[in-house]
């Protein structure tokens, strides 16, 4: 692909003799609540509140902070008060592990920050628990190959899968990968979530059948070398895997899909998608998910 | 229908009373080349014909009378006629200043409605730019058409989009009409004798698109002496010639390359001695070529050919990897034309047509340890056979009865690729497709003042075991209250069984086009017209007034996100969003001045175009690409001695639409709320040029000609994007910055600026 991205540059640099930067008013409305929100039966409430930006301004690493600690954040079962979310102290998040959550129950959330126009999400539902089983077996030193079996349900069409790995007291994210070409599997509706322990994928490629989904782990982490004249120092092979499958649902899908802007030439060759977001009044989005958790100690 | 058939009796029965019955062509009394459309008027009986894209007439009068004969740039004659007979008249052409004067002379004012016309006269008359005429760009500078930005090749009519253009040449349709995106038109100029775009009220004899038809006609040969032409330009250069072989036969070759990538060069050269580095150049050529064998008085046969290609290599090599890039694309059309005036009151032709339009781009990538690669395809092809029969009853009416089968391969998008030199991977179909279509077309003038067309034309299509079939009605009535002025409506229903996939808005040669498939049905549209034309001051001025509503339906267009470019492994139906809808509709103002030493045009379109696709800006209707409230052309040609000619042309139109961010969500995470929601800044460009026509020592034509192209320098839009770009401070003591983050702007990438040019050519 980086063979195309350079003719396309290539092409550009030659049709295109100058850039000029334009003074555009981008119809920024002055900045509205970011939520990204997922609850689960298994992990309770995780809500990550944050503020807008304009899109023209210029912003400094150091002092730029877009997380909201002061928020209301509140979640509705069927229309009704279920919770307040406290917020957990840091990076804007606002958690609450102990809730009892069901399936075919519509669950919503409001947040009031002062400054800032309400937000509320629409209304979604638990997906149903993946029923997936996971036979394991160790490719080499540092990889690990991971069949998982899904049993295709009518009512779970979005999956999630999150990669972690167990080392020294710490969680740190192990390299995880559907074994076969990104091509086949995009065909699946295969999109990477941005970081690498972790994809989700439609059940476009199983409808109506039992998957087989080979999936390739590395289970060695490359700790930060404290020499900072290293960048790394060598691969430390984690004590233990933990594999999250969850069953999401279309919204959770929709908003990675459609976050995957083009940048650069790109932008040339194919139009932004409209980003998703079921939050009225703001931006984002509230989902759920169902996890089954496979745990492998090394 | 009763009434239709009714009025077909009275005309017919018409027929039964003695008549004197003419026919015969109209040729360049020069050359020997058959003028297209020009008018044979009889004066006393007030009844006219036009002569067909072979030269033929036919007219049927009751009695004696003057015949006028007439056609844009020649002398008109007048002959007395009181019998039957085949009349095959030569026109001298006419003297500069009498061109001038001749212009349009009795060119029916209803032709002038929802059509566009260059004869061989007029694209002389077209202004110079860049070294020659440009038969695209010329068109795009009349109301209702325009291109897509600079950089891009569409053609874009009545809120079409570039792939709605049924591009015939010679019979042969083009699928690209562009070199070097869009900056010079694949038909040159010196090789064309005319060309005609409808972009209303379509014969039945056309389909298989929804916006256009541009039928260009590649001249004949000199049927008399030789000739040749050398031009040396700045940007191309090309050779023409043409004369007889034979008493019957003639050949007309011209051929034409562009050194544009001469700017590449010095990169290169570098490349070649450091072998480090980047490097990139470009280069097209085209050729034409006929061959017109008159078999006897009545039969007549053409043998046409065109070739063009384009051919962007780059190559860069750092850190050991050598990375190369070959993009090359480009048409192939041949056709073989049959006609037989079978007597003066019928003329059939038969057409045998190719073409084959490719596109491919390898990518290597080498170095000591790898030798890796891609190889991407794209091309299609198609073989049709033509047969129209047309019937002059002699009541002023004429029925075209006539059937096509083309016969489609394509290969949408057909990719391998190569790991240590080895095919490790290969994709992709070919789509064969049969399409075929019956017409009857009857033109007939119920009166001096009402005529109408009406046209039924039964479409049909077979791919995949599926087959699409469609009855398509067309319908044109014109009313003239005189002579010098008519009213005209139109209605269209068209089909069309290729699409382009595009995302850059048509005119990238990575545009993919695709065929209607079992599952992706074909684009539909009704258009609707009503237009206004008047001559003014014994033809000097027309002043043609024009709108249009067009609604369109199955249109596809990528999903949410998606380019081929980036998912060329992928099949391109599952990237597709289908059942899009379209609305267009505007207004469109002409006024034209024909003669005197200022010649040329001034068109305003007034236009709004929206698309709706259920996935794409959440079910709301939003701007099309190139939806453009306003777009202005002011084109003039001003003699200002015999040797001596200006030309200008004066564009505005309103920016394209671009997708736009309101707010960000991180600080490289912008947010996109609806499709199309900006505008680019509008696009001005004023060109001129200079043209001065003298003879050399020799006695031989000389041309030079000097043009600016884009006078302003303006740095009109090729593309505009939204960049949050990344930035950091540095001081002179440390290499950690001690400032960083991000700025987002919006900025625009421009395609060309100020393009001076000039060519020499000399005819002899």
């Amino acid at each position: 692909m980086k063979k195309v991205i350079t003719l396309l540059g290539f092409t550009i640099l030659f049709l295109t003799n100058c850039f000029k930067d334009l003074d555009y008013d981008l119809d920024f409305e002055g900045q509205e609540i970011v939520i990204r929100g997922t609850i689960s039966p298994q992990d309770g409430a995780i809500i990550q509140v944050s503020h807008t930006l304009d899109p023209e301004g210029t912003y400094f690493f150091d002092t730029l902070d877009l997380n909201i600690n002061n928020a209301i954040v509140k979640l509705y079962a069927n229309d009704t008060l279920l919770q307040q979310i406290s917020y957990s102290g840091k990076n804007g998040l606002y958690l609450e592990e102990d809730l009892t959550l069901n399936r075919n129950v519509a669950y919503h959330l409001t947040v009031e920050v002062e400054g800032f126009p309400s937000a509320r999400t629409e209304k979604i539902e638990i997906p149903q628990l993946p029923q997936t089983t996971f036979n394991l077996v160790r490719e080499d030193e540092n990889e690990l190959r991971i069949d998982i079996e899904v049993a295709d349900n009518p009512k779970a069409s979005y999956y999630q899968l999150v990669a972690n790995g167990y080392y020294d007291m710490e969680v740190v994210e192990l390299y995880a990968y559907p074994i076969g070409t990104y091509e086949q599997w995009e065909i699946c509706g295969l999109i990477e979530t941005g970081s690498s322990n972790g994809f989700h994928i439609t059940d476009d490629c199983f409808k109506e059948k039992t998957f087989l989904f080979p999936l390739s782990v590395q289970i060695e982490y490359f700790q930060p070398s404290l020499d900072s004249s290293l960048f790394f120092i060598e691969p430390i092979i984690v004590e233990e895997v933990t594999l999250r499958f969850r069953s999401t649902i279309k919204e959770r899908y929709d908003f990675v899909v459609t976050s995957d802007v083009p940048e650069g030439i790109d932008n040339a060759f194919r139009e932004p998608a409209i980003t998703f977001s079921n939050v009225i009044g703001g931006h984002g989005y509230f989902s759920a998910y169902q996890e089954t958790v496979y745990i492998h100690k090394l | 229908m009763k009434i239709y058939f009714s009025l077909l009796l009275v005309c017919l029965s018409s027929t039964l009373v003695a008549q004197i019955v003419l026919s015969g062509t109209i040729k360049d009394k020069a050359s020997g080349e058959v003028l297209i459309g020009a008018n044979i008027y009889a004066l006393g009986n007030q009844k006219g014909s036009v002569t067909n894209v072979y030269g033929f007439y036919s007219l049927t009068i009751p009695a004696a009378d003057t015949l006028v004969i007439s056609y844009v740039g020649y002398e008109t004659k007048r002959i007395f006629i009181n019998a039957s007979k085949t009349l095959s008249i030569e026109l001298p052409t006419a003297l500069l200043q009498e061109i001038e004067i001749t212009a349009t002379a009795n060119q029916p004012v209803e032709e002038k409605i929802g059509k566009v016309n260059i004869s061989v006269a007029e694209l002389k008359r077209l202004p110079i730019i860049l070294g020659e005429t440009d038969i695209i760009k010329s068109l795009a500078l009349t109301p209702g058409i325009s291109i897509g930005t600079e950089g891009t090749t569409g053609l874009l009519v009545r809120g079409g989009t570039p792939d709605q253009n049924l591009v015939l040449l010679d019979g042969a349709t083009v699928y690209n009409i562009s070199h070097l995106f869009g900056f010079l038109s694949v038909f040159n100029p010196d090789a064309v004798k005319e060309v005609t775009l409808l972009k209303g009220a379509f014969p039945a004899e056309y389909g298989g698109r929804l916006s256009s038809v541009v039928d260009v006609r590649m001249k004949d040969g000199n049927k008399k002496e030789k000739k040749r032409q050398y031009k040396l330009g700045l940007i191309s250069s090309s050779w023409f010639s043409e004369g007889p072989l034979n008493a019957k036969t003639s050949y007309m070759f011209s051929a034409r390359t562009s050194y544009l990538g001469l700017i590449g060069l010095p990169s290169y050269i570098s490349f070649a001695a450091k072998d480090e580095g980047q490097a990139v150049t470009y280069w097209m050529y085209d050729t034409n070529f006929k061959l017109h064998h008159q078999l006897n008085d009545k039969e007549q046969l053409f043998y046409s050919f065109y070739a063009g290609n384009d051919i962007l290599p780059a190559i860069e090599k750092i850190a050991g990897i050598k990375n190369k890039v070959n993009l090359n694309w480009g048409n192939i059309t041949s056709s073989i034309r049959y006609t037989n005036a079978i007597n003066s009151k019928l003329y059939a032709t038969a057409t045998l047509a190719f073409n084959y339009f490719n596109y491919r781009l390898k990518v290597t990538s080498k170095s000591a340890s790898t030798d890796d690669g891609l190889l991407n395809r794209s091309s299609l092809r198609d073989v049709a056979t033509r047969y129209k029969l047309s019937w002059y009853t002699g009541a002023n009416q004429t029925i075209d009865i006539g059937g096509e089968l083309i016969q489609h391969s394509y290969k949408p998008g057909n990719v391998k690729t190569f790991t240590d030199g080895k095919v490790d991977r290969s994709s992709g179909e070919t789509i064969q497709a049969l399409s075929y279509a019956l017409y009857i077309n009857d033109k007939i003038n119920l009166s001096r003042w009402l005529s109408l067309n009406l046209g039924l034309r039964w479409s049909n299509y077979q791919v995949e075991k599926r087959g699409y079939h469609y009855l398509e009605p067309r319908l044109s009535l014109a009313i003239n209250p005189s002579n010098s002025s008519s009213v005209k409506f139109g209605y269209s229903a068209m089909n069309q069984f290729v699409h382009l996939l595009t995302a850059s808005g048509g005119g990238l040669p990575n545009d993919i086009w695709v065929p209607t498939t079992a599952a992706v049905p074909p684009q539909r549209s009704k258009q609707y017209s009503i237009g206004y034309s008047q001559d003014l001051a014994n033809q000097a001025w027309n002043l043609t007034i024009e709108s249009y509503y067009k609604k369109m339906s199955q249109l596809i267009d990528f999903q949410s996100g998606a380019s081929i470019v980036f998912n060329s492994d992928s099949d391109w139906q599952e990237l597709i969003e289908q059942n899009g809808e379209g609305i267009t509709y505007g207004g469109e103002f002409f006024l034209k001045k024909n003669k005197g030493r200022l010649t040329g045009w001034l068109g305003y379109t007034l236009s709004w175009n929206d698309r709706l696709f259920q996935n794409i800006n959440q079910n709301q209707w939003f701007p099309a690409k190139y939806d453009r409230r306003h777009d202005f052309e002011l084109t003039a040609n001003y003699k200002i001695s015999d040797r001596w000619q200006f030309s200008s042309n004066f564009v505005y139109n309103t920016g394209f639409v671009v997708t736009l961010p309101v707010a960000l969500i991180e600080p490289y995470q912008p947010v996109f709320t609806t499709r199309n929601n900006k505008r680019a800044p509008d696009y001005l460009r004023l060109d001129v040029g200079f043209t001065l026509n003298k003879k050399n020592s020799k006695g031989n034509e000389v041309q030079w000609n000097f043009s600016l192209y884009n006078a302003f320098g303006r740095r009109n839009p090729f593309f505009v994007e939204y960049r949050s770009a990344y930035f950091a401070e540095f001081d002179n003591t440390s290499i950690t910055p001690f400032n960083e983050g991000v700025r987002g702007t919006v900025r625009q990438g421009t395609a060309f600026s100020l393009l001076p040019s000039f060519s020499y050519s000399v005819k002899f």
